[in-house]
């Protein structure tokens, strides 16, 4: 069994007894192989010695059981890192920055607390899955949607933390916007709830986010300053209907306008939709004159990927699909809408999509492959990567896992093109296939450019993937974009990169973590937030 | 009372023995084997076909994915999991496993066995309760 760095094997012994005396000794997990389960089975580092692992885990039921455990950490300085499911692939799993550290594992405070029908939101305790907030407004009748992940097995709390959003409608979309409320526990215990909350028997807790004073709970997320035990989030009601319509336009250099027009639209609400900025052109199998022209220092002029996309057959560059949510009355006039206002691009094709009715059937749930855009987790996500994780290196032993490198890009046609060429040069300075490339509206005004990097259990090659990541997340940077979620092998890397007024914001971050849990016992090193007594070790 | 579902360290050898040689279920292995709560095949590939048509004769409760499990989890699984572990026995794509089997560990479970389909991504496996003295191994 592995003990936490700086602590001895009698004061760790004697801390797992007193956990197991808060738990139950079936809630603390120290056998390597239970503890194996922790592992990150994506992680770049897999099998290497620098690999993140625990040295344990804790499983409370409940916020007293949580108090009493934080008590037993700050006695012992026992590190923890704490996880709502645990899941989070392709940024970390359940496994912490901090090797040794032990993981804080909320899945069993796994209840739907609430449910308001009038006020349309729920309040969950972190070990609720989307699966499981999905089957409770199912079994009860209730006509709400949440948004999911790709994957759905996450919990609300802990995508939410991480800055995770999905497919449905802003301001439902982007997880931690769509939040309204929250319980943590500090690290000396004490226990407080953000916003209106702070009211005793408050009937606003869940309505606004706003209390008099400072709005707090941003601190909370991709952060280590409390445990956090329960969040409120809004819900959507259930649309009667949606429209799916697709728009293409012919050549390179429409995606300026086009994306002019789709932003406009967005910023009035007219599109609420998620959609991705697709190129056939772009996203077809490689060949021998593409990737000459993906190699030039230009990237390839516009002239020249026109020449290339007409003698391939290709009849348009760029297109998109949205999606209307609500009364199809209104559905049918915003689509007629949006093709007005892209008449102004020239060339823009339009093709009329489905409309659907809800609520879906279970037979029509079943046969389709798009059920995220319909507030519906799913696992199919799996299905379609070659994912297997890491298992080892016997027979049998799985070897793919995925890090996305996550960089976000301002939403416009030149921001597109030039992040497609400097992150072309990336991957192809590191001698790796290009990364997915496509720029997706996953938060509010903002580009996602997914970069998909492939990890096995090859270190040789790992060790390239971890570089172009890292280099990925500094050309970013160089270009005044950014990395809007990070693996947690890279965390101080990517924080390091925030360095205005030479790093006065993890200044900041540092002042609050050492007044909020002064012996720094939790999450240490997460988001490049060290305690004090680790930071010169650490970064 | 739920039935036990432990998997001797023998039977669990005896599996991995057995899957080397065949792709439908290995017929020496599985009468010493509890019978799997839900038998899952990958229907697109002949193997998988193969294996549910064998289970189906066994008695086995199959149930065809085609490299998803959202539904066989979402509808049978984690229901029938809430009430404790149960095994399940599969022919699947190693992403199909890999879902699988880290939503098992959430009741305890493993996979006891996991054998490759030569030359396929399939993977023929097992899951259920690891017995202590599997753990000592």
């Amino acid at each position: 069994m592995r003990t936490p760095p700086g602590v001895s094997e009698a004061d760790f012994a004697k801390a797992l007894q007193q956990f197991a005396g808060v738990v139950g000794s079936q809630w603390v997990i120290s056998r390597d192989e239970e503890v194996a389960t922790y592992k990150d089975a994506y992680s770049p580092l897999w099998g290497e010695s620098e690999e993140k692992v625990a040295s344990a885990a804790v499983a409370p039921d409940s916020v007293e059981q949580i108090q009493k455990v934080l008590a037993i950490a700050n006695r012992f300085a026992i590190p923890l890192y704490t996880v709502s499911t645990g899941r989070n692939l392709a940024y970390g799993g359940s496994s912490p920055v901090y090797s040794g550290s032990v993981v804080l594992d909320l899945k069993r405070m796994n209840r739907v607390l609430e449910v308001s029908e009038e006020y349309a939101y729920a309040l969950v305790e972190p070990g609720v899955s989307y699966f499981d907030l999905y089957r409770h407004l199912r079994d009860k009748g209730l006509r709400f949607w949440i948004d999911v992940p790709d994957p759905g097995w996450g919990s609300p709390v802990g995508n939410s933390l991480d800055h995770g959003a999905g497919r449905i409608p802003l301001p439902y979309r982007d997880h931690f916007d769509a939040h309204c409320g929250m319980e943590v526990v500090l690290a000396n215990g004490q226990v407080v709830r953000t916003g209106m909350g702070a009211i005793p028997g408050s009937k606003l807790w869940h309505q606004t986010k706003y209390g008099p004073g400072p709005l707090i709970d941003g601190i909370f997320s991709q952060s280590n300053f409390g445990v956090v035990t329960k969040m409120g989030f809004w819900l959507m009601p259930e649309p009667e209907g949606v429209l799916t319509g697709r728009i293409r336009v012919p050549h390179h250099d429409d995606v300026i306008p086009f994306i002019r027009v789709l932003s406009s639209l967005m910023y009035s609400n007219i599109v609420d939709c998620n959609f991705t900025i697709q190129s056939p052109v772009f996203g077809s199998p490689a060949n021998a004159e593409k990737e000459r022209l993906q190699a030039k220092s230009d990237g390839g002029t516009a002239q020249e990927w026109d020449r290339y996309a007409a003698a391939h057959g290709l009849a348009h560059f760029w297109e998109t699909e949205l999606r209307f949510y609500g009364p199809p009355k209104i559905n049918s006039a915003k689509w007629e809408y949006v093709k007005e206002r892209f008449a102004a691009v020239n060339g823009a094709q339009f093709e009329d999509g489905e409309t659907l009715r809800f609520p879906l059937t279970d037979e029509q749930i079943n046969a389709r492959t798009d059920v995220t855009f319909y507030g519906i987790p799913s696992l199919s996500v799996f299905s379609g990567m070659a994912a297997g994780g890491l298992t080892g290196t016997g027979a049998g032993a799985q070897t793919t896992g995925h890090l996305d490198a996550s960089p976000i890009v301002p939403i416009s046609g030149e921001a597109l093109l030039k992040a497609q060429r400097v992150f072309n040069k990336v991957f192809h300075d590191a001698g790796l296939p290009r990364g997915l490339g496509f720029a997706m509206n996953y938060h509010w005004r903002t580009f996602i450019m997914f970069q998909g990097l492939q990890i096995t259990n090859d270190k040789e090659h790992n060790a390239k993937v971890r570089a172009a990541y890292e280099r990925c997340a500094q050309a970013a940077a160089e270009n005044g974009w950014g990395i809007y979620r990070v693996h947690n092998a890279f965390h101080d890397k990517v924080m390091s990169l925030l360095s205005f007024n030479d790093h006065a914001l993890k200044g900041l971050h540092e002042t609050l973590k050492d007044a909020l849990d002064p012996n720094g016992i939790l999450s240490a090193g997460r988001y490049g937030i060290w305690p004090r007594h680790l930071r010169r070790s650490q970064s | 009372m739920l039935q036990d579902y432990s998997v001797t360290r023998r039977q669990f050898m005896g599996a991995g023995a057995a899957a080397l040689t065949a792709t439908a279920v290995p017929a020496a292995l599985y009468p010493r084997l509890p019978t799997p709560y839900r038998a899952i095949f990958d229907e697109r590939f002949e193997a998988g076909r193969r294996f549910a048509s064998d289970a189906l004769g066994r008695g086995w409760v199959t149930r065809a994915i085609r490299g998803d499990v959202t539904h066989v989890w979402f509808n049978e699984l984690s229901l029938r999991w809430k009430r404790g572990p149960a095994p399940i026995a599969g022919l699947t794509t190693a992403s199909s496993l890999f879902v699988l089997e880290r939503l098992s560990w959430d009741v305890g479970m493993r996979v006891t066995m996991r054998e490759s389909v030569a030359g396929t991504d399939l993977v023929h496996w097992l899951i259920s309760l690891p017995t202590p003295r599997g753990h000592a191994a």
